[in-house]
């Protein structure tokens, strides 16, 4: 790196400093003071083609959750040692008081995108928590660079894949959320439900077999199947085979089907078990139904038999930001269902 | 939520609190979610019901935490046959969240029914076993009951009784997988200690007090609840929680609105019975109250009641000089001019002769109140609490011992003002800071300035409301922010001789105009040197 390029980048901080400091100091005596809401910096690594979508996302998340957002991205355009800037604010008035919320977009070159995680440390608000989300199309580069600087990873199996999101979690000790394990909240929910009146079949399971339909850019079960995996202490074959607690062959199969309205591609459909209680099979599935794609029923069949339908409920992605931000109640599920599916995924 | 009937049910109903916990659910917030159930309305048709209950239930839908098969049945006289309806529009009025989302609704309202009867007639019973057993095989309630009794004082320990008696109400058991019946009960928990008592006798003749949920909306609120993490959340501010460091503490529970044309019901109970007995109180305990063992319901209300029993009484003479009584005069607030309390009754007296001219009813409150323990003897903890103030605002502000030595006396801009932290419980939720600090220059200048938090700006204004964190308690049996019959009790065991000593020694009323922070009178009650706060 260049003294040069040094140089620039630091220019740059300065810049954006200056910018923030004129903003929060009242210009005159007697202005009316701003008060800062702040419960976190939020960093989203995106791409350029992106931008307007993640500043939407900010804007919505800063309704409940205001704070020091930062949207940052590989600029093409820049030299390579340069960082491009936009600061702004947004202020609202709630009585006598200013309530303002900052955001700054950063925009690296190609060389100095490898000091983002020192200008981020210079530009964040040191007494909240930093969380960092992982948006599609983020530029590897900034991702290495920033994991290290985030008290909590947001991620989306969905469009990085499980290995490459197991990747991130060997790099880091935050704790991560994954947008489509969220997404897979009323799925898991149901599986789980089988099993409250009889736990004992959770380490009886010899048979999972998942459709979903086809074209996801990334395998769609493979997230449900290392959750399956790590919670029902099963170890992993090979890609079709696993072995359950109690030592017997679990056999894992998938079905594809077309996606068709309202389902686009990579969506899970159904979802069948089988299980043993007292040496009597317990066959369990919840599948969609046909004549609502966003209802399942859900069936016991053997060992325990009943059945019920049930709305899958629907959650836009401002909803499952929320959750992957405030529900740290599964890290530590996640992150060993992630290594799973990672694990399985590489078979 | 299930959404259609269940074909078959030979199995036993699920339950999130087997012994042997289910892996799948590590992780997952339904670890201690509640057991499908059946809410059951007594005083469907009220006004309560419509606009708060019905909409909390479907927020918590909304937010994916009722549990699976969970079913609403309305019990009240009138018929109404299109209650699911009915209610559907009232959440569409009433709801935090609007527009309404029909696919919620509609999953909610497959749960929806209705059971027509007075609650004096023991068939109304038998129909609402009918229900529940119908539910219990089609839904998979399996028996667990949430009985929200929104009805008069006098109607509670009847349907109790009719409860007990149709066996829809057993005794609790120790088994964490049986089925359970539990009770919420709104306010007025009696009008004095008599009745209180008489209350909780006939409440605890057909249920245990486990199973009673007396319910204080105050006490849902997220500001309430975060005084106690506020407090024992965080280590700094505990340390300076006593008479070494705190001069003392005002807590203003204010209204700008007058009784609203509810006079005759004003008349029956005044601000005292309406707001102090209960809200005021409440948030006196979790202000004086020590450190708690454990979040566990009895040990958070345990040291609420030791609050309340070191409280020293107020009888007799002593009433007159540490409390002050106060009527609303005509006057302005917001720029409107409103009647005086007085007027409003002689408006309504052609129409209800009941109603005296002569009415000693208090719409304010100011008291001195004193705390005997190590922590809190000599502090003084002013409330008030009033109808027709200049604002609606409810607060507690603890007020700092001032500067041991005044460093700063002679500096421009110095106050002497000591340091205040302001909990601000509604409207503009927050907490506020107040100290004082140098202007920037070349000379010493000292200003106070406020660091404020404020809810709304850090986690936007959509929190939930009271009522829908109170009902997913009950039904996860979290009874930490529900009332206690010995709660109650001491609670009316305070205010009672404060009532009788106004009845007997026909204490004067003082008048304040309306639009003001109260009589002047309120002033004899402050320790010299305090004010009261203007927030």
């Amino acid at each position: 790196m260049t003294p040069a390029g040094s140089g620039a980048v630091s220019e740059a901080v300065s810049r954006i400093e200056a910018e923030l400091n004129a903003f929060w100091s009242a210009a005159n005596e007697g202005d009316t003071p701003k008060a800062r809401a702040s419960t976190m910096n939020f960093v989203v690594i995106g791409a350029p083609a992106e931008t307007d979508r993640l500043r939407d996302e900010i804007e919505t998340l800063s309704q409940t959750r205001a704070g020091r957002a930062f949207l940052v991205m590989i600029d093409g355009h820049l030299a390579p040692w340069e960082v491009g800037s936009d600061v702004s604010a947004v202020c609202h008035k709630e009585g006598d008081t200013v309530v303002c919320y900052d955001r700054i977009e950063l925009g690296f070159g190609a060389i100095a995108a490898s000091r983002a995680a020192s200008v981020l440390s210079a530009l964040v608000l040191p007494e909240v928590p930093t969380i960092i989300e992982v948006a599609l199309g983020a530029p590897s580069s900034l991702v290495d660079a920033l994991v290290g600087s985030t008290d909590r990873l947001i991620v989306d199996t969905a469009t990085l894949g499980v290995r490459k999101v197991a990747e991130i979690a060997h790099k880091t000790k935050a704790p991560i959320a994954d947008r489509a394990f969220v997404r897979t909240f009323s799925w898991r929910d149901l599986i789980a439900r089988f099993f409250d009146d009889a736990v004992v079949a959770t380490k009886a399971v010899t048979r999972i077999r998942i459709t979903r339909t086809s074209g996801g850019k990334h395998e769609p079960a493979a997230i449900l199947l290392g959750w399956l995996f790590s919670r029902l202490g099963m170890r992993i074959e090979s890609k079709e085979t696993v072995v359950n607690a109690n030592g017997d062959k679990v056999t894992i199969e998938l079905a594809a089907e077309e996606p068709k309205d309202p389902l686009g591609p990579g969506e899970i459909t159904a979802i069948h078990l089988t299980t043993w209680i007292d040496g009597v099979a317990l066959e369990l599935s919840c599948a969609r139904l046909a004549e609502d794609r966003h209802a399942v029923c859900w069936k016991r069949e053997g060992a325990r038999t009943s059945a019920h339908h049930h709305a899958l409920g629907f959650r836009d992605e401002a909803w499952v930001l929320l959750k992957c931000i405030d529900a740290t109640e599964g890290d530590g599920v996640y992150r060993e269902a992630v290594l799973a599916a990672a694990d399985w995924s590489g078979r | 939520m299930s959404t259609e009937q269940k074909v078959d049910a030979q199995s036993s109903p699920p339950s999130m609190s087997s012994i042997a916990p289910n892996p799948l659910r590590e992780g997952m917030p339904e670890q201690t979610a509640p057991r499908p159930a059946a809410m059951i309305i007594f005083g469907a048709s009220g006004d309560l019901t419509r606009r708060k209950l019905v909409p909390a239930v479907y927020n918590l839908a909304l937010s994916r935490l009722l549990p699976q098969g969970f079913a609403l049945v309305g019990v009240a006289r009138r018929p109404k046959p299109e209650f699911a309806a009915e209610m559907r529009e009232n959440v569409a009025k009433h709801s935090r969240r609007k527009p309404l989302n029909d696919a919620t609704w509609n999953e909610l309202a497959q749960g929806i029914s209705y059971v027509q009867g007075d609650h004096n007639d023991p068939t109304t019973f038998t129909k609402l076993k009918e229900e529940l057993e119908r539910l219990d095989k089609e839904r998979g309630t399996a028996g667990n009951r949430l009985f929200y009794l929104s009805v008069g004082p006098d109607e509670v320990a009847k349907i109790v009784r009719g409860l007990k008696e149709s066996g829809l109400i057993v005794a609790p058991s120790d088994d964490p997988e049986a089925p359970y019946q539990r009770v919420i009960v709104e306010k007025p928990f009696g009008t004095n200690l008599a009745s209180a008592k008489a209350l909780n006798r006939d409440l605890l003749a057909h249920l245990d007090e486990s199973q009673i949920y007396r319910i204080d909306h105050y006490l849902g609120k997220e500001t309430v609840q975060n005084l106690l993490v506020f407090r024992f959340g965080n280590t700094i501010f505990e340390p300076l929680w006593s008479r070494q460091h705190i001069d003392h503490v005002q807590i203003t529970v204010a209204e700008d609105i007058g009784v609203e044309g509810r006079v005759d019901f004003y008349e029956k109970v005044g601000i005292t019975r309406d707001i102090v007995q209960n809200h005021a109180l409440q948030i006196l305990t979790l202000v004086a109250m020590e450190p708690p063992s454990s979040w566990d319901a009895n040990a958070v209300r345990d040291e609420k009641v030791k609050v309340l029993r070191t409280l020293r009484p107020i009888r007799g003479a002593e009433v007159l000089s540490r409390t002050v009584r106060g009527r609303y005069a005509a006057g302005t607030i917001r720029g409107d001019k409103v009647p005086g309390y007085l007027e409003e009754i002689e408006a309504l007296r052609a129409e209800k002769p009941e109603l005296s001219k002569d009415s000693k009813t208090e719409t304010y409150v100011g008291m001195r109140l004193e705390l005997e323990s190590w922590r809190w003897g000599g502090v003084p903890f002013y409330l008030r609490a009033g109808k027709r103030l200049a604002k609606r605002v409810a607060e507690v502000a603890i007020h700092f011992k001032p500067l041991p030595h005044g460093l700063f006396h002679n500096t421009p801009g110095a106050t002497n003002e000591p340091n205040s932290l302001v909990i601000r419980i509604q409207p503009d939720e927050g907490i506020s800071l107040r100290f004082a600090t140098k202007v920037p220059g070349q000379g010493m200048a000292v200003r106070e300035v406020a660091m404020d938090f404020r809810y709304g700006a850090e986690f936007g204004t959509s929190t939930p409301e009271a009522y829908e964190r109170l009902i997913l308690d009950a039904m996860r049996g979290e009874a930490t922010l529900f009332t206690r019959a010995d709660e109650v009790e001491a609670q009316w065991g305070f205010i009672d001789p404060i009532l009788a000593a106004w009845s007997s020694k026909d204490a004067p009323v003082a008048n304040y105009p309306a639009g003001s922070w109260g009589p002047t009178e309120a002033d004899a009650l402050l320790v010299s040197g305090d004010t009261w706060r203007k927030p």
